[in-house]
């Protein structure tokens, strides 16, 4: 009887060792995909996320050139659907890129990814 | 939501309509909770405790977060970080005086750590509500200001149109019932 609890005792916590293990693998390995457009203009880049996935945040990067020769990456601010960086008159934007992140919330940040001429989208993997 | 609601309940002053704010708003609910519950700075608690960003906080979030960007990036360096007050909608963007993969790849791993206890909550609290208060995707923000250009026809719905701005934005050469130049759509993403 005795010898029967125990071994009950050590396969639940066997079990529950197990499922903590299952639990925690993936959690670590998981990824989370977030496809994001991009709509370019002159003047602008914008990069978007697309609402049906599972990503929320999103930021956009570029390299920004002054006709004096200056060169300069800027930042777009983070916002829950888009992010757009700015050129102006005479100031143009080199290549640029985009990041998303996940909702599931503090997820990591996707790396960022460039967007040329030729490409509109970009799904961006995240790995937390 | 909830946690919003409750804040907004209990400061139905600090609640009311304002562009110089950021207040809780249903589709950042989460982000709100999150934000309460995850503060790391007296800074943080402070600016979020009303449920309010104010502009004056958005500020000092910034100052906050280039003041610990400059411990790896000094002034006077030869890489520097700014931030700036852009003119088209008066939000910051980040500016490194590098264009080099190194500098970026230095520059992420800091920016995201200082931003930690500064502008992680607070900044995407103010930027997402004051530009998004309703939450709308990316492409329903385009049709609103093609709509108010008078760009689309009677009729035409926003769910046709994000149907469609998807096909145009993935390069489709169908036909659309707005400007399908590009100028007009493009100028409308970078105003939203």
């Amino acid at each position: 009887m005795n010898t029967t609890k125990i071994f009950a005792g050590l396969a639940t916590v066997a079990l529950s060792a197990s499922l903590a293990v299952v639990a925690a693998v993936p959690a670590s390995a998981a990824t989370a995909s977030c496809k994001a457009t991009n709509a370019t203009s002159s003047l602008s880049h914008t990069v978007s996320e697309n609402p049906s996935d599972t990503c929320y945040r999103v930021q956009a990067r570029a390299q920004r050139y002054y006709p004096s020769g200056a060169n300069e990456t800027v930042y777009g601010p983070e916002h829950a659907s888009h992010s757009t960086v700015y050129a102006s008159p005479g100031v143009s934007i080199g290549s640029w890129a985009g990041r998303a992140r996940p909702v599931a919330a503090p997820g990591p940040w996707a790396l960022y990814q460039s967007f040329t001429t030729s490409s509109t989208t970009k799904t961006f993997t995240v790995n937390f | 939501m909830a946690v919003g609601a409750i804040l907004c309940g209990l400061i139905v002053t600090a609640c009311s309509s304002s562009p110089e704010t950021a207040q809780s708003t249903d589709y950042l609910s989460d982000e709100w909770a999150l934000a309460l519950k995850t503060a790391t700075s007296d800074f943080e608690r402070r600016a979020l405790e009303d449920g309010v960003v104010s502009r004056a906080e958005y500020d000092e979030a910034h100052q906050l977060w280039l003041e610990c960007m400059q411990q790896e990036f000094p002034p006077g360096g030869p890489v520097q970080v700014s931030i700036r007050v852009r003119e088209q909608d008066g939000l910051y963007e980040y500016v490194l005086s590098s264009t080099s993969t190194e500098d970026q790849e230095r520059f992420d791993l800091w920016k995201d750590s200082c931003s930690i206890g500064t502008t992680i909550h607070v900044a995407f609290l103010y930027n997402s509500e004051t530009s998004n208060p309703e939450g709308l995707p990316f492409a329903a923000l385009v049709f609103q200001c093609l709509d108010e250009s008078g760009l689309v026809p009677e009729g035409y719905t926003v769910d046709e149109f994000m149907q469609d701005f998807e096909a145009y934005a993935n390069g489709s050469d169908r036909d659309v019932p707005f400007p399908n130049d590009g100028r007009h759509v493009l100028d409308c993403a970078a105003t939203v």
